[in-house]
């Protein structure tokens, strides 16, 4: 499947779910997003990065330098309460949005007129 | 983190991910595995988004300030004074003080430590191998018979013929003199300045090689200076060449004494200059005619030009810098307060955007883009008023100061200015964005502390500067009412300049004078009138060195100095000086081959011959012949405006006009240019016009200059100390309502803090008179603290002003304690008007709107 460019300001609710499901380096969390996408979702790290610093900022994630299981030294992130309120937030926008956009476009879709 | 810290963070973390993604399998090719470019591109998004940020924080920050234009049109007042008089006072003493002279490769200009005779420049110059030597004479007036016939005194300078080879200066028309023009037997030459030729020669383009009479002699014009050049003086207008002459032995050793300009050769420092210098002095005393002692100019060394040109002016630039620099601090504090109070006004809306989510980092570069706003603001206006004030300060400092002409707002200054106001920027932003920062914690007494504490910093950087400007101007009252012991009412004054032909034989220049005074004498209501060769209080007596035969003094020792006066009989009687003992001069003390006498002043005679009577003691000034008698002891007049001279203020000796000349030692000419003093009749109409028309009658192409008042000369004498005086009250002035403006500002915020609190009290009882004098009190005892610290203060940095003083006690009670009055008188005025809205508080409304 080919990739799909990402919708703006979806990156920082994709990240965060993302964690949702556990603390994560960066690569990890492109890793998990290209996967769970069917790879149609690819993130640039030069997108992603400067999410997660401006995620970092706003106290939304929190970050760490920690081992790796191969002895090597990443940064992990974690998700923060306020982040997992930003969640709920952002996902319950974005579900609305999605079925109103859905709904606009399945009226808009051409049928045959009775 | 700092913005660094974050740089490496990143670095690291982006390698991180290449590693993970290489060991994961990633193709080479991927994004993942290309850390660089990454980096390329978060630098990119975290730039944009700082411009960004910086570009909504400066729009909002001046949507805010003008929604309020009273505090900002304050705030950029007060911070256009602060930093307008900084930068114009900068300016000035960046020019006079800093900027290298204008010539090319002015570090390698040197001048002579002391004044040398003719002969040992001409010794030096043909010897030394390290420096360059140039001669020039201090500048003098010289006799102008300009085209059409008018006559006219010129100051100007008598120099070595390469004299502007060795400074780096051509001549902007011509070529300037031709070498050995300072020879004997060499027609004589002479350049223009770029005024004389504007002014007088209506900028003839042709005028180089035209014949030009100076002092009675035709001289052939070999050049005009360019526009600016004023070498060694600000008012010189012509040069000459000097006249060596080996063969007149008594002007080539021992009158004629000059500064010698040098210019190091490339490569030669100071010391090696002076260490060659050293090695001539003792053979150059040896080859003096006449038993020189050896050590005759062992002290002699060359300095900086620079040094010489500037003199001590420092000494009074310096302080006023300092005034201008506390100006803008007294001004920074006032604009600290007025933001201080702004930003507890607005601590609801800071609250309320606090609580939609604005981060505290947000909040505070807000307020730091406002007062670099505001900052900036205030440097333009005060750039602006610098470039206004600059021609201002020319005007009012004395034209004599040297290197005024150069002085401009330049490029420099306005860098400071700016960056004065960025600096201001950050100080007084960066102080009440941090006390915001924990504004919800505290309590509305303990905010109002920090303002208090501004203020009383405010009031005693004010006090410090009125401090300086009433002694300033206590020490210049006292100078005025000094007795100059003369009088100068009714006396007109004007320096005749005849033409120096007339003089020769001295015989002639006798009669020619003589016929001057019989005309000034005829004059309707003239009472007396008389010479002198000098002026008192001008600084323009010359001093001379005598010896007394009663303690002669011994060989290498200090001879005693005096001022030497000439003068015509009548003098004393002219300007009211009191003959204390013996006889005046008369005209037979004028008279060829008249026995030498002398007239001393009272101090002289004390400091000469003390417990003994002065009358017939013996005594003559260095060179003459024959010993002179003392026939009368005068008052004492005041012959420096200062007093700056050390040791002889005022000690005045005077001979006759006529007899050898006490200032001239060697010289058997009289002096050529003399000071006419006309005391007139009260009532009578001595005007100028009839003095010129008496004195040009007695003779062809005679100058009159400088026609004034006695009293006028007297009052130019000061005008140096004045103009400090007026520059120290203006800096006091803006300092006092500053401050005044900073008092009521913080009390006016405190009664509006307050209300609620003072009306509860009202309600409860409390009289109006109590409120009143609380908020009246605590104005005071904030201005009292503020002043006994300012006072504290000046009472260390007076020391400071010292050389401005003129004597006068930096310590003087009764300034300080006048500084304290005002102050305190100053104080109850910017406390009346909030003391006065405090007892107004009307309770019921006050609590109806809480």
């Amino acid at each position: 499947m080919d990739a799909i460019p990402l919708l703006p300001g979806t990156l920082d609710l994709l990240v965060l779910e993302t964690l949702r499901w556990g603390p994560q380096h960066g690569y990890g969390i492109a890793v998990a997003i290209r996967a769970r996408s069917g790879a149609a979702l690819q993130v640039d790290p030069g997108s992603l990065y400067p999410a997660l610093h401006r995620l970092e900022r706003q106290h939304l994630v929190a970050a760490r330098w920690e081992r790796s299981e191969q002895k090597q030294r990443v940064r992990v992130y974690r998700l923060s309460a306020a982040g997992r309120r930003q969640l709920e937030r952002e996902r319950a926008k974005w579900e609305r949005m999605a079925a109103a956009v859905a709904g606009v476009l399945g009226a808009a879709a051409p049928e045959p007129v009775q | 983190m700092s913005f660094r810290r974050r740089w490496r963070a990143l670095d690291e973390e982006l390698q991180s991910h290449a590693r993970l993604a290489a060991a994961d399998g990633r193709p080479p090719g991927s994004r993942d595995r290309a850390p660089d470019a990454t980096r390329e591109a978060v630098r990119d998004q975290w730039a944009w988004r700082w411009l960004d940020d910086a570009g909504r924080d400066l729009r909002f920050g001046a949507r805010g300030l003008r929604r309020s234009p009273g505090f900002t049109l304050a705030a950029v007042a007060t911070l256009a004074l602060g930093i307008g008089a900084a930068t114009a006072m900068f300016s000035l003493v960046n020019t006079i003080l800093l900027r290298p002279l204008p010539y090319p490769h002015p570090q390698q200009l040197m001048t002579s430590n002391q004044y040398f005779p003719q002969g040992a420049y001409v010794f030096f110059r043909n010897r030394l191998r390290t420096v360059d030597l140039a001669a020039y004479g201090d500048p003098r007036s010289f006799h102008l018979l300009l085209p059409g016939g008018r006559a006219q005194v010129t100051p100007g300078s008598a120099t070595a013929a390469n004299f502007f080879a060795v400074l780096g200066v051509k001549p902007a028309l011509g070529s300037g003199f031709s070498t050995g023009a300072d020879e004997p037997g060499r027609g004589r030459e002479v350049v223009l300045s770029h005024q004389l030729w504007l002014r007088d020669f209506h900028a003839d383009p042709a005028i180089v090689g035209r014949t030009l009479m100076v002092d009675g002699e035709p001289h052939a014009i070999v050049g005009v200076m360019p526009a600016g050049f004023r070498f060694p003086a600000p008012d010189v207008r012509l040069w000459v060449p000097l006249q060596i002459n080996p063969a007149d032995r008594g002007t080539y050793w021992y009158a004629s004494y000059m500064p010698i300009l040098g210019r190091l050769r490339p490569g030669v420092s100071r010391a090696r200059a002076n260490a060659e210098l050293a090695t001539l002095t003792r053979p150059l005393a040896a080859s003096m005619p006449g038993r020189m002692p050896p050590t005759t100019f062992s002290g002699a060394s060359l300095r900086p030009l620079r040094t010489q040109v500037v003199g001590d002016i420092g000494e009074s630039l310096w302080p006023l810098l300092g005034a201008a620099a506390l100006l803008l601090l007294i001004a920074c504090v006032n604009v600290a307060n007025l933001l201080r109070a702004r930003a507890a006004g607005r601590a609801q809306e800071m609250a309320l955007r606090s609580a939609l989510g604005a981060g505290r980092g947000r909040l505070l570069r807000q307020r730091l883009a406002e007062s670099w706003l505001l900052a900036l603001a205030g440097g333009a206006a005060g750039a602006g008023l610098a470039a206004a004030a600059v021609p201002l300060l020319k005007m009012l400092l004395p034209a004599n100061m040297p290197r005024l002409a150069e002085v401009s707002l330049d490029g420099r200054a306005l860098a400071v200015a700016l960056w004065l106001a960025l600096l201001c920027g950050l100080a007084f932003g960066a102080w009440p964005a941090g006390r915001q920062r924990d504004a919800r914690t505290r309590s509305t007494t303990a905010r109002g502390r920090g303002g208090q504490r501004l203020v009383v910093i405010e009031v005693a950087l004010s006090a410090m500067l009125v401090v300086a400007a009433g002694l300033t101007a206590r020490s210049l009252m006292q100078l005025e009412a000094l007795d100059p012991g003369f009088r100068s009412a009714g006396v007109l004054t004007a320096q005749v300049t005849p033409d120096p032909a007339l003089c020769r034989p001295a015989a002639r220049c006798q009669a020619l004078y003589a016929a001057i005074l019989d005309r000034v004498r005829a004059l309707p209501g003239v009472r007396a009138a008389a010479l002198v060769n000098g002026l008192p209080l001008g600084g323009l007596v010359e001093v001379t060195t005598f010896q007394v035969a009663a303690h002669l003094t011994p060989p290498g020792g200090r001879h005693p100095l005096a001022f030497g006066n000439i003068v015509t009989p009548g003098y004393f009687k002219a300007l009211g000086i009191p003959l204390l003992r013996g006889r005046a001069f008369t005209a037979a003390d004028m008279a060829p081959g008249a026995a030498p006498v002398v007239i001393v002043s009272q101090a002289t005679a004390a400091k000469l011959w003390p417990g003994q009577p002065a009358l017939g003691q013996l005594f003559k000034s260095d060179g003459e012949p024959q010993w002179r008698t003392v026939v009368g002891v005068v008052g004492d007049v005041r012959f420096s405006p200062t007093g700056a001279v050390e040791g002889f203020r005022n000690d005045g000796i005077y001979s006759p006009y006529g007899q050898p000349m006490l200032a001239c030692a060697p010289c058997d000419t009289p002096p050529v240019n003399m000071s006419l003093v006309a005391l007139g009749a009260p009532g009578a109409a001595l005007t100028a016009a009839a003095l010129q028309h008496a004195v040009s009658g007695a003779g062809p192409a005679i100058a009159l200059s400088r026609t004034e008042p006695l009293a006028a000369w007297v009052s130019a004498a000061l005008r140096g100390p004045r103009s400090t005086v007026w520059l120290f009250a203006l800096a006091a002035a803006l300092a006092l309502v500053l401050g005044a403006v900073g008092l009521y500002g913080v009390l006016a915020y405190q009664v509006a803090g307050r209300r609620r609190e003072i009306a509860i009290r009202m309600a409860l009882g409390a009289r109006r008179g109590k409120v009143l004098a609380e908020v009246a009190g605590e104005g005071l005892r904030l201005a009292a603290v503020g002043c006994l610290a300012g006072l504290g203060l000046a009472l260390v940095a007076a020391q400071a002003l010292a050389s401005l003083l003129y004597g006068f006690n930096p310590r003087d009670p009764v300034t300080y304690a006048a500084v304290a009055g005002v102050w305190l008188l100053i104080a109850a005025l910017a406390s009346a008007l909030p003391a006065r809205r405090a007892a107004r508080v009307d309770p019921a409304r006050a609590l109806r709107c809480e």
